[in-house]
């Protein structure tokens, strides 16, 4: 698949962000459930406030070219 | 802070008995006092033993929930000991200003009794007969808790 | 220390897999809620000097959500939402060169004004350690339809510290343009995508949290603009777009606690790659820090830079090489920051929450490429006012 070949300033900054991803691993502690009063912080949640993510998301791919996300992606508009 | 953690000390030592574990010793200081309490204090009483967080999401249905239990068993033998397990002790204060208790509450931000007791969960809880033998241990909260603590207080009850 | 006796270890065995747990990661039930949240988008005017003709006025966008989560027991969630938005304003046409070979927009004459509603329904269900959550969703507007289906399923691992997640979804949408004879304009066409995602999460110590994860998109049947026209060798033609697109998306998500002040630095990042070979970069770095009783303030920064794939110019001034061609900016090389303020007030069962965003795009600000002169590049301010109550 032609696309899907990397150009090498992409390459750089990819093998950068995955060896920030395997320091990030090898620095997991086990953490009890009484330990877990930060993580708990709405900061902290990895969900942000579904409203605003979902104007964010309609927003940014009606005016950009790019889109995906984990959550699965919903239907399109005809927006200008 | 300091002061909290000279004032815990946790007997490492569970003791077999036939009715049940003895539940392991602790002294805390009291919530947003110098005053320390110990488990063994209570010797004699039923005692609900309820590890909670203010950041703790069904922490928020269970205070009201025990709060209401220990009015009505207020006359009986029955005690509620909730040790609080924030980081930072006025998360805990504005907390219970918006959910008051009248039982005792506890604070152990090292977290050195969950540990102990192997708090597997938030919240989770013991109940404790008059030997301080644990005779019943629930994780998580869950309205039907409450009758479950009723019935093993019936259960368990001493011949 | 001793270890547990049998007893404590039964006792502790009987807790696991039992709900009403704090669990990070978990599938623990969310909490029932209502929410508003009111936005106004607004669309800096294209500059006098970049206008050929037609309206400098662009889009300005009034919406208003409303979500709903209500736990129908301990294992069922149900979601309903909710949007309108009413549009008006005008909007790129087509690009023309001047005298000097300087790019000029054409705007739309006449002010576009539309209405857009979109109902989505959602039930999750939670069993033990998996959640699935089932989803359909209709959009509609004047010259736009979507239908759409989605599941999605999670796996907590770890007792909550890690899980995955996965997720499939279909959309089928249909375009009836608006005065589609007077400007030989498809009169009706279809497309459809189906989308693939995966990923996982790990909670890493008392203070971070990681989500890796990647999507991969198959769209198909009309992916033109009908409204977007291209200047092709002096012939206006309508713009045309290859009839199917592979998108690849990789996304990552840190959120790290900062103790000193008890702030939350959320940074993201996702690197995009499709079958039209756009790429594009997209970071995100957020500073969540909590204020006296109640108050929360959030300055956040994006960062989004794309390349623009083969078919794109501003205008043609011979034949592109291909059989596709488009001047729709959105295609453009060109980079975009833009920041952002948010204060939240929460409080027992009440959350409030206000922000302002100012957008700004440069064909300067692109990381890689050759950005053009494209003129139709869009600056916004968008600003949000949203309540939440869980009763």
């Amino acid at each position: 698949m032609q696309w899907f070949s990397i150009s090498s300033p992409d390459r750089r900054l990819t093998f950068a962000l995955v060896t920030m991803g395997a320091c990030f691993l090898s620095a997991c502690a086990p953490v009890q459930p009484w330990e877990r009063g930060r993580l708990a912080q709405p900061g902290m949640a990895l969900e942000a406030d579904a409203l605003l993510a979902a104007m964010d998301e309609h927003v940014y791919t009606s005016k950009e070219a790019a889109s995906g996300s984990i959550q699965p992606a919903g239907g399109g508009c005809g927006c200008n | 802070m300091v002061l909290a953690l000279m004032l815990v000390s946790v007997s490492p030592l569970l003791f077999a008995s036939d009715r049940g574990e003895l539940a392991p010793e602790f002294t805390l200081p009291l919530l947003a006092s110098d005053d320390s309490q110990s488990l063994s204090d209570h010797r004699g009483h039923w005692v609900y033993v309820d590890f909670w967080a203010s950041w703790c999401g069904p922490c928020r249905k269970s205070l009201p929930v025990y709060e209401a239990l220990y009015q009505e068993l207020a006359a009986s033998n029955f005690r509620i000991l909730a040790i609080n397990l924030d980081e930072f002790e006025q998360d805990a204060t504005r907390f219970l200003a918006d959910h008051p208790v009248s039982y005792t509450v506890l604070w152990d931000p090292a977290g050195l009794t969950p540990a102990t007791w192997q708090v597997q969960a938030m919240p989770t809880s013991f109940l404790l007969n008059t030997e301080g033998q644990i005779v019943q241990k629930w994780a998580g909260f869950e309205l039907s808790h409450i009758e479950e603590i009723r019935n093993a207080m019936v259960q368990h009850q001493q011949p | 220390m001793k270890r547990p006796s049998p007893r404590i270890r039964a006792l502790l065995a009987s807790s696991l897999g039992l709900p009403g747990f704090q669990e990070l990661l978990a599938a623990e039930a969310p909490e029932d809620s209502f929410e508003y949240q009111f936005t106004h988008y607004d669309e800096e005017p294209i500059p006098q000097a970049s206008l050929q003709e037609g309206d400098p006025d662009r889009y300005k966008i009034n919406s208003h959500q409303l979500r709903w989560v209500k736990n129908l027991d301990s294992s069922y969630t149900l979601t309903v939402g909710y949007l309108h938005e009413a549009m008006s304003g005008s909007s790129p046409w087509f690009v023309i060169p001047d005298s000097d070979g300087r790019a000029l927009q054409v705007m739309s004459g006449a002010t576009i004004r539309e209405k857009r509603d979109q109902v989505d329904v959602s039930l999750g269900r939670r069993d033990g350690d998996y959640t699935h959550t089932l989803g359909l969703g209709y959009s509609t507007e004047d010259d736009y339809r979507a239908r759409y289906a989605s599941y999605s399923g999670k796996k907590e691992l770890a007792k909550g510290l890690a899980a995955y997640s996965w997720g499939f979804s279909y959309s089928d949408d249909e375009i009836n343009p608006t005065d589609a004879q007077e400007f030989a304009r498809v009169v009706t066409a279809s497309r459809d995508a189906w989308s693939a995602s995966f990923g996982f999460s790990q909670v890493l110590n008392q203070n971070a949290v990681f989500q890796t994860g990647a999507s991969l998109t198959r769209q198909t049947g009309f992916l033109s603009d009908p409204y977007k026209l291209a200047l092709v060798n002096s012939f206006l033609l309508p713009d045309q777009r290859p009839d199917s697109r592979t998108l690849f998306a990789w996304t990552n998500q840190l959120r790290q606690y900062i103790p000193s002040t008890r702030a939350a630095l959320q940074l993201d990042y996702r690197y995009f790659r499709d079958s039209w070979n756009i790429q594009a970069h997209t970071l995100s770095a957020a500073w969540v820090q909590p204020l006296a009783t109640s108050w929360e303030l959030t300055p956040s920064i994006r960062y989004h830079s794309q390349k623009a794939p083969d078919f794109y110019a501003p205008y043609f001034p011979v034949p592109p090489q291909g059989e596709y061609w488009s001047s729709d900016y959105r295609l453009a090389t060109f980079g975009a920051l833009s920041y952002r303020l948010n204060l939240a007030w929460r409080h027992e069962r009440f959350k409030v929450s206000a922000g302002l965003e100012m957008y700004d795009s440069e064909g300067s600000l692109a990381i890689s490429g050759t950005p053009q002169d494209t003129p139709g590049l869009v600056d916004f301010w968008r600003a949000n006012l949203s309540f939440t109550v869980n009763p």
